[in-house]
């Protein structure tokens, strides 16, 4: 196979493209064959894209993998749902994100149309992360799906224990027809998806992870019927951002909040997305020739953190201990009028039973001019442990294909509001009308920036010294420049030890 | 017939008494050596390396490690956090639990109801009773402040506020664990000699100098061994600090048990939280030296 990519894989990729732009061979073809050439994700989308929105031919547009339970396979190389009827399957997903939710309700289904007994386990993210590593590095791994957070994707995948999938997503007689690979944004499969062992890189030829169960950007909630009553206009840039943080605060309102507790969050939602839409670059250098450093100390940085001091007096009093969880509670409470945050929070505020459902709406992340409006790539995915046996890999992906597929998502979207991996699941018309924030949340989800750090181990340490820095300099126990000093001080140490910079 | 028996232990051969010291010597030994030798030499070998399981990296590190740590402000910081922790947590748990214990020891009509009720935060596992404190204390909607809100007093940062927090933390703890003095220094208090008192009683003490020069002193056995076990155990929690503040805000709750925990599982440095950890089990075992002596000379005492 390398031979073939080595001499002929180039003739043999234009030549699928032109194929299927001249409609000679379905989109569906073209994915199979394109994977096995070992075109990138983002070019087999753009391609496909190219052929015009929708689903691959055969497929009807937003229909679903077949799963029927009496469908019998159409050909001996065709998918059969219950090739492996009398299997166990064990799943291993995160905790406390509704992600495990929608698949509890659809084990009973799955036993029936495909034959599949799952057996489900959950754990808080901290311990997700280490039975991750654990099981992946075990003779052999007690999970055979396994839930792998995008920044754990670099140790995960990077050390090469996760199968490779490109193969089998070709496969007809593996993946049900209707399976669109190109369904989901070139970006987030270049995150939790593509991956390039060699070189450390995201992005790549080689499938790893499906994006899921959730992914997500960041986008602005704001209380529409707060800046109508202001007279204040949805903040495109900082500095109107701050402006009406100002004008929005009255009495019982706070004109924007944040997440300002020492949690990872402050720096990847709020830190972040104002650094690299003040024209800030995160990492000079590379790790290959160990110069990789992170610029903290960069006046976009300085200026970043400085914006987020300036907002805290227009904040909830309490901001600097607001998590994920107070944050969410202040906005749907009523208590802020602008909140930078996860998309995927937007489930519990267009809830039904939320008292702000009706006023809020959503916009893409403010930016300086001439900068695009963006914020850092979130997300996860889903693989298979190299280090099973060849039967547990095969049952594993079988079921993989059902639980990233459009019909799953849209199930476990509808019923459980997490945000969606597939970009016809964020325009799908029904889930718009009952989660109107889908669309922004799907635009973010486009242009979403890779962490610069994020395909080295240490991201979490990197990110977590900052946050602590950050998060004492919104109490007011530092100024800005001087703990985006400590921050830089403690990530270049953190490169220093994990070898990235000499 | 006993004779025989006196006989028979008699002819047995030192061999074979050795071969029995063995057999049964032998399951205790092996547990030692498999759950806290085996353990503490592995965890001694891994702080000489340096070990990060996600960068796959395992290279011997000699004393770096330690000499690291040394130069970690947030290891000092972690240091001092503990010791703050332990000792005021310690101090507060002392005197409110012993103070429990006397006025439980009035035996008042319904005190042991009240009692039940004391002792019911320590049945708690310590995680849920930081998420639970967490909720009470949350700003917005926690129960304290709103009541602090109605009275028309001030509403702390309880957790968010840097000069607060590690008093929080400590206050929390002490909450958890006073009944634990508290029902050590009881139980000590209903086995103390009657007779003591009768007699200072006739001898005319007042209640102050019966407290002060008959109770305390011989409560003190009980009240060391107390302070002793708890200052222990609070120099090593963990879960509290994970599900009231995680260590925030910046360091300024993080113990070392914390910081262990975040080296070793969040950023998966193991040969460091290795040497972190071997230097609490140091700090640890003089502790329980301490409690050991102690325990030595009460049996001496009581002999």
């Amino acid at each position: 196979m390398d031979q073939h990519r080595a001499h002929g894989g180039q003739d043999l990729a234009k030549q699928a493209i032109s194929d299927v732009l001249a409609g000679r061979i379905s989109r569906r073809a073209f994915i199979g064959r394109a994977t096995l050439l070992g075109l990138s994700g983002g070019t087999i989308a753009a391609v496909v894209a190219a052929c015009g929105g929708g689903t691959p031919s055969g497929s009807p547009a937003g229909s679903v993998a077949s799963f029927g339970p009496t469908t019998p396979p159409a050909s001996a190389a065709a998918f059969d749902p219950m090739k492996y009827a009398g299997e166990k399957v064990r799943i291993s997903i995160v905790d406390g994100e509704r992600d495990e939710a929608g698949l509890k309700d659809k084990i009973p289904e799955i036993k029936e149309k495909m034959g599949i007994d799952v057996e489900l386990s959950t754990a808080a993210l901290g311990a997700l992360l280490e039975q991750n590593n654990q099981n992946l590095r075990a003779p052999e791994s007690a999970f055979d799906i396994m839930h792998v957070l995008g920044f754990s994707v670099a140790g995960t995948v990077g050390a090469d224990l996760l199968q490779e999938l490109t193969p089998w997503v070709a496969d007809p007689a593996r993946t049900p027809d209707g399976y669109d690979l190109a369904d989901f944004p070139a970006g987030a499969l270049d995150y939790c998806g593509y991956f390039d062992i060699a070189t450390g890189a995201f992005g790549g030829d080689k499938l790893y992870l499906i994006p899921g169960i959730h992914s997500g950007s960041c986008i602005l909630f704001y209380r529409k019927d707060l800046l109508d009553a202001a007279g204040v206009a949805v903040p495109t840039n900082w500095e109107d951002y701050l402006a009406a943080a100002e004008k929005l605060t009255s009495g019982d309102v706070a004109g924007n909040s944040m997440i300002g507790a020492n949690d990872v969050s402050l720096f990847l939602v709020d830190w972040y997305t104002r650094f690299i839409t003040m024209g800030g670059t995160f990492t000079t250098g590379s790790k290959a020739d160990k110069t990789l450093q992170t610029n903290f100390t960069s006046a976009e940085s300085v200026r970043a953190l400085q914006h987020m001091i300036d907002c805290v007096p227009f904040a909830p009093s309490a901001v600097a201990s607001y998590g994920f969880t107070e944050g969410l509670d202040a906005f749907i409470s009523g208590k802020v009028a602008m909140m930078l945050f996860w998309s995927t929070i937007g489930g519990g505020i267009y809830a039904p039973d939320s008292p702000v459902a009706a006023t809020t709406e959503t916009a893409v992340m403010p930016a300086d001019a001439g900068q695009t409006p963006r914020a850092v790539r979130g997300g996860w995915g889903l693989g298979i442990p190299k280090n099973l046996p060849d039967k547990n890999k095969d049952v594993a992906w079988h079921l993989l294909t059902y639980l990233t597929s459009a019909e799953f998502e849209k199930y476990q979207v509808a019923t459980y509001q997490t945000d969606p991996n597939r970009s016809s699941t964020f325009t799908d018309p029904d889930l718009v009308e009952k989660l109107p924030y889908l669309p922004i949340a799907g635009e973010a989800a486009e242009s979403a920036q890779i962490l610069e750090v994020a395909n080295i181990p240490e991201t979490f340490a990197i990110v977590g010294e900052a946050a602590r820095e950050f998060n004492l300099a919104l109490v007011g126990t530092q100024d800005a420049a001087t703990a985006c000093q400590k921050a830089q001080d403690a990530s270049l140490a953190i490169l220093r030890t994990g070898g990235h910079l000499a | 017939m006993e004779s025989a028996h006196a006989e028979g232990r008699i002819a047995r051969s030192p061999l074979h008494t050795r071969r029995d010291v063995v057999l049964l010597v032998a399951p205790a030994l092996a547990y030692l050596l498999a759950f806290s030798l085996f353990p503490l030499l592995y965890s001694l070998t891994i702080s000489f390396f340096r070990w990060d399981q996600v960068a796959s990296s395992f290279e011997f590190y000699g004393l770096g490690n330690f000499t690291d740590l040394a130069a970690d402000p947030v290891f000092r910081q972690a240091a001092v956090n503990s010791a703050l922790m332990t000792w005021l947590g310690v101090l507060i748990q002392v005197v409110v639990g012993t103070s429990l214990a006397l006025f439980f020891d009035l035996r008042l009509r319904g005190s042991w109801f009240v009692r039940g009720i004391l002792v019911l935060p320590m049945l708690l596992t310590p995680v849920v009773v930081g998420l639970m404190w967490r909720a009470l204390l949350n700003p917005d909607w926690g129960m304290i402040n709103w009541t602090l809100g109605q009275l028309g007093l001030p509403e702390p940062l309880w957790l968010g506020n840097p000069s607060l927090a590690l008093w929080t933390l400590t206050a929390v703890d002490s909450w958890q664990w006073t009944p634990f003095v508290m029902v050590v220094v009881f139980a000590r208090l209903q086995a103390l000699p009657r007779d003591v008192f009768e007699a200072s009683q006739v001898d005319g003490a007042s209640r102050l100098a019966t407290l002060t020069r008959i109770t305390l002193p011989l409560l003190a056995p009980a009240i060391v061994f107390a302070a002793i076990f708890r200052a222990i155990d609070a120099f090593r929690s963990f879960d509290v600090v994970f599900g009231l503040t995680y260590g925030g805000p910046g360091r300024f709750t993080t113990t070392m048990s914390f910081y262990t925990w975040e080296q070793g599982f969040s950023f998966t440095r193991y040969g460091y939280a290795s040497a972190l950890a071997y230097v609490m089990v140091v700090v640890a075992t003089i502790g329980l030296t301490v409690l050991f002596r102690f325990v030595r000379i009460r049996r001496e005492d009581a002999s």
